[in-house]
């Protein structure tokens, strides 16, 4: 980890290097293909190996190991995106983290340490497809007596392993409580993402929780947990943008090499403007990734978060899903196999586009702050 | 099938003979294989091509002499329509829509007899070698040879994407026979046996995780000197006569209309429709897959009046292709975070799979001339804009 006498700036370049040797040494893309290929499974290991970077606790309290910033998550997952890592990293350590490191229940502490240490989390809060906020959430609190009960459904929830962080909706408001996933009463049924990983859907039937699983209070939980999400998309729009780059800079290799006609195919002025436009969408989407992070960092607003970080979503989800579809195009046949990484870069794209809200559901919101705005 | 038996479809008016195919196809065609998002294998379709063939309809276009069905050419876009409409799945056919008319227009007289009656039973399956893998869109590139080696030549090099090598009895190949010679005019047209001595085939599986084509290698492969199609060094001209009114096909609406309708059990079963933003970009597919099927009956028209086609056609293909893909990635769009996920859902009582619709459509710009080449076509012989 880099010291704390290093201003912000140093600290991003640092995270960016060795963001760039974990990439290269542990051939992060073959590791995507062998969870792609063989079973999507999350490898703790993984996770053991980013907490010894830091990176597990880097958004976490200070004290904890953490206190850096969307910058320098940013311009990790960017190098991460490249190397098509990352992904369990954002759903299974940043997102849990900066939403327990935001609460003060009984457990929070505890959660905090076990996610610096490497242990994955995960969240559940969503009722159904594109529900972006946790107050939607469909787990109820039901108290009866002493007992404390979670009932409900959560879709969409990271496989990551056996610790859950469940939003339920309390006799008060939203609360925040850790869950074993093994509990009695709770019911999982999992699928694959485009990527290989696993993506669950879970039934509560009176699980029972203590007082001592509480991780977020009413009053603090939701608001927690909206900024983690938020600033989740923001990580995740990094991570898509270093996708794109990566598909971008591979095509553009593959147009200087491939031959037809005599001519390498980047000589097509056809392909040569397609490139152009694809590139054009990258810049514009660390453009808005920069801007997102200066809001959100400064961002008392709870509403100027959500626009922020769903202005970055839509604009990397869409983006990112152009240019690895033209990437195949641009390949010709070759794209389309299974062999050829590029496969590897489209579902990925896929994959993060959709988890967490797509392009289609962040339009939705992002319009709908404007219009209040413009009312107002 | 003899010829008198080919004679009444010719008679029947077209309801009749639509309503006749579509009762056998209810009748005999398994609901399981049909409107299936997927190429399929030879040994799913098989139990279901005998059927066909016992009843004479494998070669619905070709001439009943050669024991087709003697379609008119109005008759048979009928016959494909009813079949695209009712989802009937597509056998390996590329010795139905390619081998048998090149034979018929090319062959000897040894040849047709030899290659044509197994293919009309569906005892022997044919798949096309012309890509390789320096030879794409640039076909007449390509480097298989073929030596000429007194009574028989020998083969020497690799084809790649060959759809189904790997369920075929023959594949019908370009080589090179001439080195010399300008890039088009030393190339001829081979039938090879797939069980000869030195031919290896390796499937490669798809994005959509199917082994749906591959890679086919030659190594001293002796092929007897009567498999030669035409005369030495013509492949290419025959391989480009070829491209008759068949060319409309690739143009057809109907997997966009496929397309279009999952979308709608999709957004039925989420409740998409009552979503303006989804609304508005669903009529527009409506519309596109309206106005394509409108653009395709014209051209439907041309080829039913006995009129050749244009370079013109080509536009079918770009737009067909083009709003096939836009479907489904609204599609995807339209499953939310269910559209990243590997498999069918159920959606109402309908099921739908997103992202195997998104991945079967992205070679479609790619195979039977990609976007770009026909867009290129399309400039030159249609606009008349000069040569780059
Ligand atoms: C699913 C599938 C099934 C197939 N089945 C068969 C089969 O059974 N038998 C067979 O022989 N082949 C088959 N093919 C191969 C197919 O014909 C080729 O993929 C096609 O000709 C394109 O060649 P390529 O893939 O090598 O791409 P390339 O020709 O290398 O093209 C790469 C990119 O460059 C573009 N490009 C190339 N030239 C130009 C130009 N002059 N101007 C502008 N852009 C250009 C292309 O449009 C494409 O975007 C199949 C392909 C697919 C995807």
């Amino acid at each position: 980890m880099p010291e704390p006498s290093d201003t912000p700036d140093d600290i991003a370049v640092l995270i960016r290097e060795s963001a760039v040797s974990h990439v290269a040494a542990e051939d992060t893309v073959g590791r995507a293909r062998r969870l792609r290929e063989i079973d999507g499974h999350l490898d703790q290991e993984a996770f053991i190996a980013w907490s010894r970077l830091g990176w597990t606790a880097m958004l976490g309290p200070a004290e904890r190991g953490g206190g850096l910033g969307l910058s320098e998550a940013v311009a990790l997952h960017e190098e991460l995106g490249k190397g098509l890592a990352g992904g369990p990293l954002i759903h299974g350590a940043h997102v849990p983290m900066l939403a327990a490191g935001a609460c003060t229940g009984a457990a929070a502490s505890r959660v905090v340490a076990s996610i610096a240490e490497g242990t994955p989390y995960a969240l559940a809060f969503q009722p159904s497809g594109g529900a972006l906020e946790s107050h939607a959430t469909a787990v109820r609190l039901q108290e009866g007596g002493s007992v404390l009960r979670l009932q409900g459904a959560a879709h969409y929830v990271p496989s990551h392993g056996g610790h859950l962080l469940v939003a339920a909706r309390g006799p008060a408001g939203l609360v925040l409580y850790h869950v074993d996933a093994r509990a009695p009463g709770l019911r999982r049924t999992t699928a694959r993402a485009a990527d290989g990983s696993h993506v669950s859907s879970l039934v509560f039937d009176d699980v029972r929780v203590a007082d001592d699983d509480l991780v977020g209070r009413t009053g603090e939980a939701e608001r927690a947990l909206d900024a983690a999400l938020d600033r989740g998309r923001i990580i995740q729009s990094a991570l898509l943008l270093g996708v794109m780059r990566a598909t971008l800079a591979r095509t553009l290799d593959y147009l200087k090499t491939r031959k037809q006609f005599g001519k390498t195919i980047g000589a097509f002025q056809v392909l040569q403007h397609r490139a152009v436009d694809l590139y054009v969408q990258v810049e514009l989407t660390a453009a808005a990734l920069t801007h997102a992070i200066a809001l959100a960092d400064t961002a008392q607003d709870p509403v100027l978060l959500a626009g922020a970080a769903s202005s970055a979503k839509v604009r990397a989800s869409e983006a990112a899903l152009l240019v690895t579809r033209e990437a195949i195009q641009m390949h010709g046949a070759i794209a389309y196999t299974q062999e050829h990484d590029i496969g590897l870069f489209l579902n990925q794209a896929l994959t993060q586009a959709a988890a967490l809200g797509n392009a289609a559901a962040h339009r939705r919101r992002y319009g709908l702050i404007v219009a209040r705005q413009i009312a107002a | 099938m003899s010829e008198i038996d080919a004679l009444p479809y010719d008679a029947m008016d077209e309801a009749s003979f639509r309503a006749m195919l579509r009762d056998f196809v209810e009748a005999e065609c398994p609901a399981e294989i049909r409107h299936q998002p997927r190429r399929m294998r030879r040994a799913e379709v098989e139990p279901w091509t005998r059927k066909l063939a016992d009843k004479g309809w494998i070669c619905p276009g070709w001439p009943a002499q050669f024991g087709g069905m003697g379609l008119s050419v109005g008759k048979l876009m009928a016959f494909q329509e009813e079949f695209d409409r009712l989802g009937v799945p597509r056998a390996p056919d590329m010795g139905v829509v390619m081998l048998g008319p090149l034979l018929m227009r090319f062959g000897s007289d040894a040849q047709r007899a030899r290659y044509l009656p197994p293919i009309t039973r569906a005892e022997e399956v044919w798949c096309q070698g012309y890509s390789e893998p320096n030879a794409g869109s640039d076909l007449a590139a390509l480097r298989t040879e073929a030596r000429d080696a007194g009574d028989h030549y020998v083969v020497n090099g690799q084809k790649t994407w060959t759809t189904l090598a790997q369920d075929a009895d023959f594949i019908f190949l370009l080589v090179r026979t001439d080195k010399a010679a300008k890039k088009q005019e030393g190339i001829s047209f081979l039938l090879v046996d797939l069980k000869t001595p030195g031919i290896t085939r390796r499937p490669i599986r798809t994005l959509s995780d199917e082994e749906e084509f591959c890679e086919v290698f030659f190594d001293d492969v002796a092929v007897p000197k009567e498999n030669l199609v035409g005369a030495p060094n013509q492949g290419w001209t025959m391989a480009k006569a070829l491209l008759g009114f068949e060319r409309i096909f690739l143009g057809s609406p109907k997997q966009s209309q496929g397309a279009l309708n999952r979308l709608e059990a999709l957004a039925r079963g989420t409740g998409a429709f009552g979503d303006t933003g989804f609304l508005d970009r669903y009529a527009q597919l409506n519309l596109d897959v309206a106005h394509l099927a409108q653009l395709y009956a014209r051209f439907a028209d041309q080829v039913k009046r006995g009129e050749p086609l244009g370079a013109d056609v080509s536009i079918l293909k770009i737009f067909a292709t083009a709003t096939y893909q836009r479907i489904t990635e609204l599609t995807v769009e339209a499953a939310g975070e269910q559209g990243a996920l590997l498999g069918p859902a159920a959606y109402g009582n309908e099921s739908v799979d997103p992202l195997a619709m998104f991945y079967l459509a992205r070679p479609a710009t790619i195979y039977g001339g990609s976007s770009e080449i026909q867009r290129g076509i399309v400039a030159k012989a249609v606009l008349g804009l000069p040569d780059g």
